[in-house]
């Protein structure tokens, strides 16, 4: 049995694809695409919104390709096109609902819950063991972060679940390594808070429905569990 | 628990409660904070360990197709804006792709068609040779006066009539008759007088092909002189001399700093009246004298020798029988030397000098390429200042 050929690098599939090779492109942004959307989902809390934002993301990226000069690696490149589109699609969003201030929120909590709920049962690694106290607390978990700000969630995601070092998150953000570390504590601090006031509503709302009859529950939290 | 940067005692700071909180959880290491950043910080490992155990998401299966797609038409969208920055109606710039005319039956069509005339051409060609006559409308096999030029010549046949030149006149200004093809393509460019009077009709140095064949043939009969007219005065010794000398030489033509002394005694004394009969070259047979069609050879017994007003150096050039040597050679000359042009002299310009140059090349002709086992023609090259 011979060995299968290696993969072209990042490298590789990118001159080719400036060259116009429209499968190395293809294979490029596949190699990425999870990874990103899930960074991305997890900035916005909606997927539709998600798949659409980084379906715009990747315009950009194919549009820019001639213009990354490669200082940066593809990844660091392309991470901060998709952070880029998020941060402004929410800055917009934030903005149109203060100029309205009678406009229902676009997006309710139920909405972005069970979009959450959604993209987590479609989790590649989610098996049917996993405990359901691991499972609430990761819910919780997101819940908390979805209460940060959104530049908060970002320098989180990009240090704890991309594992980018400072300096990566410095090329992605475009801001010093000493003001990431800073930024970073102050989102770690903020995202503590969040998860103990989770953590005591949650509590509560367990209390809460420990003394309801049977049959009867709470449709948030329903569909938070579901 | 409500973080205050205010409650970090002396002699810590955030960056180091953040680097505690992204180290690894060792035993007492976190015994030295104050217990409420104790908490905080433990706290904080807590979260990072289950925020880096998220599970990963899938994106949906066709968004990088869509991705693909629409950067494909943004793209298009693109061209079709630029071609709509003009006023009124908006063209797109998207050419789309036609099929080519030259399909395979087209192809096939056009050569039977293509056949089909040939032997047509073919069967009508025979038929008038059969009949006696000729599909050939010049001179060869025309009858009659053949300085009149045929009823049935097109204009191309002018330049096949022969030369008519008016030899009453004076021959210091030879009026180029229309049909002398060799006047005609002299004018334009003065005519040159080069030794003892001879004016000699110029050929232009952009002369076509066939005018190098024609100079070509001139070259032959000892007839042609190359007219180099140069601006620098005082230079023309030393670059003819590096020409002479040149490290990597032509294959097709080779030059002297300086001509023999008969030639240039040639070049610059009275040629004999033209009640003398002419001197043949020593190499030459009978038949030495090339035909030149549509000359006339009692035109050229017209021409007088006169000498060249500014001469400054006469050379010998020595080429091989090719329109494209001479070519060559003239390009050169024209490159480091000045404006050079062709001229004809009515006669040898050196009766009882071969026009075939002694040269190394000539000699040891077995060393060149078979298609040079040609003799060489000497061309002498008169240099005149402006």
């Amino acid at each position: 049995m011979s060995p299968s050929a290696p993969e072209p690098d990042d490298r590789t599939l990118l001159e080719a694809g400036r060259r116009g090779d429209q499968a190395a492109l293809a294979q490029l942004l596949q190699r990425h695409h999870h990874r990103m959307f899930g960074l991305c989902l997890r900035v916005v809390h909606d997927r539709e919104m998600a798949a659409d934002l980084l379906q715009d993301a990747i315009v950009k990226v194919i549009h820019g390709l001639d213009s990354y000069d490669g200082r940066a690696s593809f990844t660091t490149w392309m991470t901060r096109i998709v952070i880029n589109v998020c941060l402004s699609k929410l800055r917009s969003e934030k903005l149109r609902r203060h100029g309205s201030l009678d406009a229902p929120s676009p997006t309710p909590s139920g909405d972005r819950e069970s979009s959450l709920g959604t993209s987590l049962s479609q989790s590649r690694e989610q098996s049917a063991a996993q405990s359901v106290e691991e499972k609430e607390d990761r819910e919780q978990m997101l819940a908390a972060l979805s209460s940060l700000d959104p530049e908060q969630r970002v320098i989180l995601l990009l240090r704890d679940q991309r594992g980018l070092d400072y300096e990566q998150i410095g090329e992605v953000l475009g801001i010093a390594v000493g003001t990431v570390k800073s930024r970073l504590f102050r989102a770690r601090a903020a995202l503590r808070e969040a998860v103990e006031v989770h953590a005591r509503r949650r509590s509560g709302a367990a209390s809460i429905t420990a003394r309801e009859p049977r049959g009867r529950s709470t449709p948030g939290l329903d569909e938070q569990r579901r | 628990m409500k973080y205050d940067p205010r409650q970090i005692p002396d002699g810590l700071d955030e960056a180091a409660l953040l680097a505690l909180a992204e180290s690894a959880p060792a035993p007492g290491d976190l015994d030295s904070l104050p217990p409420h950043l104790a908490e905080l910080v433990a706290g904080m490992r807590a979260d990072r360990a289950l925020l880096a155990s998220l599970p990963e998401v899938s994106a949906p299966s066709d968004l990088i197709d869509r991705a693909l797609a629409r950067a494909q038409r943004d793209a298009l969208q693109n061209l079709r804006l630029v071609g709509e920055r003009t006023e009124g109606l908006a063209v797109s710039v998207v050419v789309p792709r036609r099929p080519a005319f030259w399909t395979a039956p087209r192809r096939m069509a056009a050569a039977a068609a293509a056949m089909l005339l040939a032997a047509v051409g073919g069967v009508y060609v025979g038929v008038r040779v059969m009949s006696g006559g000729t599909p050939n409308n010049g001179t060869i096999a025309a009858g009659g006066d053949p300085t009149q030029p045929r009823p049935d010549m097109g204009p191309l046949a002018i330049d096949q009539a022969p030369i008519s030149n008016d030899h009453t006149e004076s021959t210091d200004n030879p009026s180029p008759s229309p049909a002398n093809p060799l006047i005609l393509a002299s004018e334009g460019a003065s005519g040159t007088r080069v030794a003892g009077g001879v004016v000699i009709p110029m050929l232009p140095s952009e002369a076509r092909s066939s005018e190098y064949d024609r100079a070509l043939a001139l070259a032959r009969e000892g007839r042609l002189v190359v007219r180099v007219v140069s601006r620098e005065n005082g230079k023309v010794s030393d670059r003819l001399a590096a020409l002479a000398d040149r490290r990597e030489p032509s294959r097709v033509w080779t030059i002297a700093a300086s001509a023999p002394p008969e030639f240039a005694a040639a070049l610059t004394n009275p040629q004999p009246s033209p009640g003398t009969p002419e001197p043949r070259p020593a190499f030459a047979g009978d038949d030495w004298k090339i035909p030149m069609q549509g000359l006339d050879e009692s035109a050229r017994e017209m021409l007088r020798w006169r000498k060249p007003e500014r001469l400054e150096q006469v050379s010998l050039a020595s080429v091989a029988p090719s329109a494209e040597a001479l070519r060559a050679l003239e390009e050169t000359l024209a490159d480091r030397l000045g404006q050079v042009e062709f001229a004809e002299a009515d006669r040898p310009i050196l009766a009882s000098s071969p026009a075939r140059a002694l040269t190394p090349e000539s000699l040891l002709w077995w060393t060149q390429p078979p298609a040079q086992w040609s003799a060489w023609i000497a061309v002498p090259v008169v240099i005149e200042l402006r």
